[in-house]
């Protein structure tokens, strides 16, 4: 069993795809918070010109297929494209920038849809009780926070589930890109079920554990009953 | 606390206001059917509704609360929820007033408790008290007693009399608190300011026709 699970670690350099994975993940979803929560903030907060279209847009993004986010950040990051000379092709930065791509919509969607139905009440709380601008907006973030982990949950879950685009941007380098998901399709194609299934064991349990945290912050809205 | 000109357009409402004089040291109440325009009025006065018409002469945003029908609680306990005025004024909790009021409300063993899991009468309360425990220049109390029960009414009504420092404003439906409670009336009826004056002056011997059904009404509905 012992050796069973040693070569199992060695041959598919599982140890370097679950490091790669969450690497990966918390990088991209980290740079992905800032910019998603920032501007599914700012979009509820300020009307302007084409709102509407934006937020179309963007909620277009949040179900755009990953293999088409891949292709267009692998167009640009190839050696003749417009990004080559920074050589991020094949590289973890190359992916988290693919990456990034497809989760900023994902939150900044989540953030745009919970903002757009709570903020305007925590606003026009805060005016009654005299808070200054700065202090409203702390509080619009305060009060969403459950929302807001939810997101960033939402989009680390579809981080360490992603395939294609790692895939295409990450070229699947055995201990350099390689990823669970990209390392479990690898192995179905050569045929190696047992490897790919317990991979695909470990990626479930992470998926669980995320899933499980989501849960726990979405429990609170079942306490705002009133009785 | 002067308004003048107010112009205001929410949905198919219209308020127009030319002049209305709130002066402090007085109860004041904002009187009218349902639809006038009061809540309107008080949140143009609070900005919720965004206008230039409101002078505060010399008062800042942080000198007026409201406490409204249906109160605004944050995902917090009771406590932090009504210490947070306290809070962003950097002003320290009076601990006796505190306890107090915790006390005069029936809310002391559920200081700790999660707030939004109170009665709706119970968050009227807490909203009650973050109000008061700040001592504004002026608070505006929209409906803010309706789900209290009549012995918390009775001691809001009393705290009320007795504040010589807060320029109260209230809308209620309730002619006799108003009668009771408030020196000065403002009545208002489709957006428009009808009357203003004291109390007795408008409610019982004004000779405005629309004031006069409004009163009568509400006489034949205490009488069924």
């Amino acid at each position: 069993m012992l050796t069973m699970i040693e070569e199992f670690f060695q041959n598919v350099g599982a140890l370097d795809a679950i490091k790669v994975t969450l690497l990966l993940a918390f990088s991209s979803t980290s740079i992905a918070t800032i910019l998603g929560v920032l501007f599914g903030l700012l979009l509820e907060k300020y009307h302007f010109p084409f709102k509407n279209l934006v937020i179309r847009i963007n909620r277009t993004l949040m179900g755009v297929p990953p293999v088409v986010i891949g292709l267009v950040v692998y167009l640009l990051l190839m050696r003749r494209g417009p990004l080559g000379s920074f050589s991020l092709l094949f590289t973890i930065r190359g992916m988290i920038i693919a990456q990034v791509f497809i989760i900023t919509p994902i939150i900044s969607g989540t953030v745009y849809a919970y903002a757009a139905k709570f903020a305007p009440q925590v606003r026009n709380f805060a005016k009654t009780v005299g808070a200054t601008p700065l202090q409203t907006e702390l509080l619009v973030l305060k009060e969403m926070r459950s929302e807001i982990y939810f997101a960033i949950v939402s989009g680390f879950g579809r981080s360490i589930s992603e395939v294609g685009a790692v895939m295409l941007v990450g070229g699947n380098i055995k201990g350099r890109t390689r990823t669970m998901t990209t390392a479990i399709s690898l192995l179905k194609s050569q045929g190696i079920y047992s490897e790919g299934i317990m991979l695909g064991i470990i990626l479930l349990i992470m998926a669980f554990i995320v899933q499980t945290i989501a849960e726990h912050f979405k429990k609170e809205d079942i306490y705002d009953e009133n009785f | 606390m002067k308004i003048s000109n107010l112009k205001l357009e929410v949905s198919e409402f219209k308020m127009d206001i030319a002049d209305l004089n709130i002066e402090r040291g007085f109860k004041h109440a904002f009187v009218g059917p349902n639809g006038s325009g009061k809540s309107t009025l008080a949140k143009a006065i609070m900005q919720i509704i965004p206008n230039h018409s409101v002078d505060l002469e010399g008062l800042s945003s942080i000198d007026i609360m409201l406490a409204p029908q249906r109160p605004y609680l944050l995902h917090d306990t009771v406590m932090n929820n009504i210490l947070y005025p306290l809070k962003i004024r950097n002003r320290k909790v009076n601990n006796d007033e505190l306890i107090s009021l915790l006390d005069m409300f029936n809310l002391t063993d559920k200081k700790n408790q999660y707030a939004r899991s109170l009665s709706s009468g119970e968050q009227q309360k807490v909203s009650l008290i973050r109000c008061l425990l700040c001592h504004p220049v002026y608070l505006i109390i929209d409906e803010a007693l309706s789900n209290l029960d009549s012995e918390s009414v009775m001691r809001i009504e009393e705290i009320i009399k007795n504040d010589k420092e807060t320029t109260w404003i209230l809308i209620s439906h309730q002619l006799t608190q108003v009668l009771n409670i408030c020196d000065k009336v403002h009545f208002l009826d489709k957006g428009k300011l009808i009357e203003s004056g004291d109390t007795e002056e408008v409610l019982l011997k004004s000779k405005n026709e629309i004031i006069q059904n409004y009163m009568s009404n509400q006489v034949i509905k205490v009488r069924e």
